[in-house]
């Protein structure tokens, strides 16, 4: 390849990258300045690209209604609840089908599990209503979205827990044994650790999807219980959509996923370089 | 503390794996078994640790019956060929392990660590993860934490075959001198031979099923009671040549010959005598076709040189002659012409192939020398080194 | 057909905030039609150096020519070099043969050269009766010579192969080393083999370059290494068991000139070699003292009890143990210096089937020397020990290089 036709190439490569990076990029730049403007500005037939005044107490109003610090307290509670039953539930009936398969019920259970996934949520919408209203704790309770979400993250903790375990060599369990741990102590000294990374991510996974999903909260709850996905399309003026507050206040819930994923990224990392020997 | 009994041990899944196997190791005993990849080896190990379980048979540790038990139990400990370090763990918590698992005082848990990281010289390494250190260095960790646990029995499967020869001897010299590995029954296993003949007391060669023959390693090497055995122990391997026994005139003289696969292209074969004290073993199998083993050192290769020196008596070589009359009657030995087919000068030795009359013959020479394709050589090969085998079963006839 | 020049070539990786000089000043001359080996400990360089010969890592300074034509900023394809890897990399869905029809297929060529090709290079390396069997069901060493065969097949200008017998059994090994052996003759083209395992590189190349610590230590065929190594490096390297290596004090037998002794350090320790004079010349004219002396365990004979057996062991097993006897400049050398001879104390005795490898002691220094198998010196035996002056090796102390 000859010198010239080498820089057309690169320089292609590099013009399109940037465009790539203006077209991800630009809702986010959207967000933050239409979070802001004042309600005016955003709803102009010609937009503006950048805020004539500056609001930045948009922020502070958002909160001016008390419950919206609630709505993302309650989205906290039921995320981080049921990232944890995922866990707990996913990591030992992922252990079960990647050391015992022929006992856990072979590939096959495994794979109805995961199948859970993919019916569309649409579809079990209602029954699932009435199935909960049938319960003690009703439907308008942190609990009942805590269990509903099983049915999507549980099946995702498991496979995701099921392939982490059998990539986890089982021989290091079987030194433990012999080292004089018991199978139980084995697995909390050894195998555990080892899955470790990949059980944050799955958390991760778990978390996000709880904490941003909307069409079963707006159904379930949002008297006693709010999430802040609900609470979002309430802030309107009459028939305006006051544009403004609603960005602000994603914004501000788009933060504790960002912080959870810069805290865990550095665990994500090791746990991807442990174990690496250089040939 | 006691012997290592294995009795009537089977395990199998689609196929039989090990079948009725017995064997005995004593205590303080350094029991090596060898054979080749994937003949069942490693699940003897497991089977005797705990990790599977046998179809049948029993094992006991000094006379107590143990095959019930989960490994966590035995007072078993076992390196495996992978190590099996955990990467999560510094060394020192790796060989630590089972004596945590023992809820021993802290104190004496760093005594002891500091102790066996010393004695195999990985006490500088104490505080890094096992992604840090060399292979060596792994195997050295995975041994300090069997030998910390100080158990009953010691398991090593092929603690040194994945390591570079400068280090697998290194790590032989090792094993030499670690007292603690003399103490209770010690079952070894390996696939090279060198590190069984190196180490054990006694080998256990196994086949397909099991141990095929036990004993002292030079009983083992020099007396093979098969040609399975003979083909696996030695390297390069050992020549096979299938031959003819003929019984020769009154005086019970045998002679074997060979006529080679290449017999057609014109090759005249190998005629040979049999050796005084083979005579009697085979003299009464009439004429019959046997597989002789000829290892690669007992055939000598007179280059040029060294044919010269034989002739005019050059000091160190007159002794030659003179050890070598002892062997055949009418002195001298028969001298074979060969053609050169390959030469390779290795490190320590080197190595020919040659065809003598249609049958290729390896030869191990001074690596100094060199041989061209295509050059004739002289060889020549002692009677009472050459091994005969049973064509069909590959039983040892004399031995 | 490919010369391959490598002219100051260096590489410097960044490796978090520091860097690491991964190859420095390399200088290699490779023949058209040669075979060369680069050997060396994991970590000596040898890797990066392959990997900027086939263009996979950026070369930081100095070039590489192919047949004299710089290549430093061609991308691998455009290199016509190919290479087989450690790990054989096989197309598991595809058989043997479209393994190695593939390169051919990627290069366009006719479905009827493609067979003529795939047979030929099948026979080459024995795998016609595999042909068409899927990569799952070979053994380890048949699956590398697929992986060989794929590379082999494009016919390139030079071949790299990068440790490719790790991963196979020892008895297999000689077997695939004859087989490489015989395909370089046959279709003598260029070779570059990468391996930590002197024996593999002994055995193949025509010349072995010897690494370590990012640098080239010496460059030669087996005898050249074995016998002249540049350093003690290289003569700690090359050779198995490893050498024996002393620090010793030089001191004349008489007065100035004539035989010289070499007395090794350690007041425990009454070890002497003795040198020929013409090397206690070369060893005087440095004007030190202190020397490393070096001599390998094959070129130690037990003497005594032991002698007839050893030197029998010469000509009948014609092997290891016969050092003293090699290469016929030695012969004419050795008559004209004496056998010196030592002294030690058996600590281990190691039988090993076709030789024994005897640990032996001195006051606190320990050494190694081969045995005939018919040794029986035992652990705790004093025995006594031969050798030919013209086998040792004298070390500077300082810059560890080869005097004499």
């Amino acid at each position: 390849m000859s010198d010239s036709s080498y820089r057309l190439v690169r320089g292609l490569l590099l013009a399109f990258l940037g465009l790539w990076l203006l077209l991800t990029l630009f809702p986010f730049y959207w967000q933050i300045i239409t979070a802001l403007k004042d309600a005016a500005e955003t709803n102009r037939t010609i937009p503006t690209f950048w805020p004539e005044v500056w609001h930045p107490e948009n922020f502070k109003l958002v909160f001016a209604e008390r419950s919206n610090l609630q709505a993302l307290i309650d989205s906290f509670v039921i995320a981080t609840g049921n990232t944890l039953a995922s866990l707990v539930l996913g990591t030992l009936a992922g252990y079960a089908f990647a050391r015992f398969p022929r006992q856990a019920g072979g590939e096959n259970l495994a794979f109805w599990i995961l199948s859970n996934r993919m019916f569309p949520p649409v579809a079990v919408l209602v029954p699932m209503f009435f199935l909960f209203d049938a319960t003690p704790w009703g439907t308008d309770s942190h609990l009942s979205l805590i269990i509903l979400y099983l049915v999507f993250n549980m099946p995702l903790a498991t496979w995701l827990m099921m392939v982490f375990f059998r990539d986890a060599p089982r021989e290091l369990e079987e030194a433990a044994y012999l080292d004089g741990y018991t199978p139980i102590k084995a697995f909390f000294k050894v195998t555990l650790p080892l899955v470790l990374p990949g059980m944050i991510s799955v958390a991760m996974l778990c978390w996000i999807f709880a904490w941003n999903e909307y069409l079963f909260a707006n159904l379930f709850v949002g008297t006693a219980v709010k999430t802040f996905t609900i609470v979002i399309p309430t802030f309107t003026h009459g028939s305006q959509t006051l544009w403004n507050l609603q960005m602000a206040f994603s914004l501000i819930a788009m933060l504790p996923p960002l912080v959870l994923f810069i805290v865990l990224r550095r665990y994500m990392v090791r746990g991807l370089s442990l174990g690496v020997v250089k040939g | 503390m006691g012997e290592l009994r294995v009795e009537g041990l089977c395990k199998g899944w689609d196929f039989p794996v090990l079948d009725r196997l017995d064997f005995t190791v004593a205590e303080g005993e350094f029991f090596v078994v060898v054979g080749p990849s994937g003949i069942g080896k490693t699940t003897l190990l497991r089977l005797i640790a705990g990790l599977e379980r046998p179809d049948a048979g029993r094992v006991l540790v000094g006379g107590r019956d143990i095959t019930g038990l989960p490994p966590y139990r035995r007072n078993v400990a076992m390196t495996f060929e992978s190590y099996a370090l955990y990467p999560h763990l510094s060394v020192f918590e790796n060989i630590a392990s089972p004596l945590r698992a023992r809820k021993i005082a802290r104190a004496e848990i760093g005594a002891a660590v500091r102790q066996a990281a010393a004695m195999l010289r990985i006490d500088e390494l104490l505080e890094r993860r096992p992604g840090e250190i060399s292979g060596g260095q792994k195997q050295r960790t995975a041994l300090a934490r069997t030998l910390v646990a100080r158990p009953e029995v010691y398991l090593l499967d092929e603690p040194i075959s994945h390591l570079d020869a400068r280090i697998r001897h290194e790590l032989r010299q090792q094993f030499h001198g670690l007292e603690e590995l003399r103490r209770v029954a010690t079952l070894y296993v390996t696939h090279d031979y060198a590190e069984a003949l190196s180490l054990a007391d006694r080998i256990g060669v196994m086949g397909a099923g099991g141990l095929v023959q036990v004993g002292a390693a030079r009983d083992i090497f020099e007396r093979p009671a098969s040609l399975f055995v003979a083909q696996h122990l030695g390297q390069p391997s050992i020549n096979v040549v299938e031959a003819e026994l003929h019984q020769t005139g009154g005086d019970g003289a045998v002679h074997w010959a060979a006529t080679g696969a290449a017999g057609a292209a014109g090759g005249k074969g190998l005629t040979l005598p049999v050796a005084d004290a083979h005579r009697a073993a085979l003299s009464n199998l009439g004429t019959a076709t046997v597989m002789l083993g000829i290892r690669p050192q007992f055939v000598s290769v007179l280059g040029n040189a060294e044919s010269a020196a034989a002739r005019t008596g050059d000091g160190s070589c007159t002794d030659v002659a003179a050890r070598d009359g002892r062997g055949t009657a009418g002195g001298g030995l028969p001298v074979i012409d060969a053609t050169v087919e390959l030469y390779e000068p290795l490190g320590a030795t080197g190595v020919l192939i040659a065809d003598a009359g249609g049958v290729p013959l390896t030869a191990t020479t001074d690596p100094d020398r060199t041989f061209h394709y295509g050059e004739r050589v002289k060889l020549r090969l002692r009677p009472e080194t050459v091994l005969y085998f049973d064509a069909r079963s590959g039983a040892n006839l004399v031995d | 057909m490919a010369r391959v020049t490598l002219t100051d070539v260096n590489k410097i990786y960044p490796s978090r905030g520091e860097t690491v000089h991964a190859v420095k000043d390399l200088n290699l001359e490779i023949e058209d039609g040669e075979f060369v080996a680069l050997l060396g400990p994991s970590g000596c360089g040898k890797t990066s150096t392959l990997r900027m010969i086939v263009g996979l890592e950026a070369i930081t300074s100095g070039e590489i020519a192919f047949d004299g034509r710089r290549v430093n900023e061609l991308d691998p394809q455009r290199r016509n070099v190919a290479m087989a890897f450690e790990t054989y990399a096989l197309y598991p869905s595809f058989t043997v043969a479209e393994n190695l029809a593939f390169p051919l297929q990627v290069m366009g060529l006719a479905e009827a050269e493609r067979t003529a090709k795939v047979r030929e290079m099948a026979a080459m390396l024995r795998l016609e009766d595999i042909l068409d069997q899927s990569p799952g069901a070979l053994s380890g060493g048949q699956q590398q010579r697929v992986s060989l065969g794929r590379a082999l097949i494009r016919e390139p200008a030079a071949f790299i192969l990068d440790e490719v017998m790790s991963h196979i059994d020892a008895h297999l090994k000689f077997r695939m080393l004859f087989d490489l052996k015989r395909i370089h003759r046959d279709l003598g083209r260029t070779m570059i083999y990468v391996t930590h395992d002197q024996v593999e590189a002994l055995a193949l190349a025509d010349r072995v370059a010897v690494m370590s610590q990012a640098e080239l230590r010496q460059v030669g065929t087996r005898n050249e290494l074995y016998h002249r190594p540049a350093d003690v490096f290289v003569a700690d390297f090359i050779g198995e068991p490893p050498t024996n290596f002393f620090p010793v004090c030089l001191r004349a037998a008489g007065n100035g000139a004539g035989p010289a002794r070499l007395h090794v350090e350690g007041e425990d320790s009454d070890l002497v070699f003795d040198l020929a004079p013409a090397r206690a010349a070369r060893l005087r004219e440095t004007g030190a003292e202190r020397f490393i002396a070096g001599i390998r365990p094959q070129n130690l004979h037990l003497a005594g009890a032991e002698a007839n057996v050893d030197v029998a062991t010469v000509a009948r097993w014609g092997a290891a143990a016969a050092g003293a006897g090699a290469g016929a400049g030695g012969a004419e050398e050795r008559a004209g210096s004496r056998t010196g001879e030592v002294t030690a104390e058996v600590t281990i005795s190691e039988y090993l089937g076709e030789r024994v490898i005897l640990t032996l002691r001195n006051g606190s220094r320990v050494f190694r020397a081969l045995a005939s198998p018919e040794t029986r010196a035992a652990r705790g035996e004093r025995v006594r020990l031969r050798y030919d002056p013209q086998n040792v090796m004298v070390f500077s102390a300082s810059t560890e290089a080869l005097i004499a």
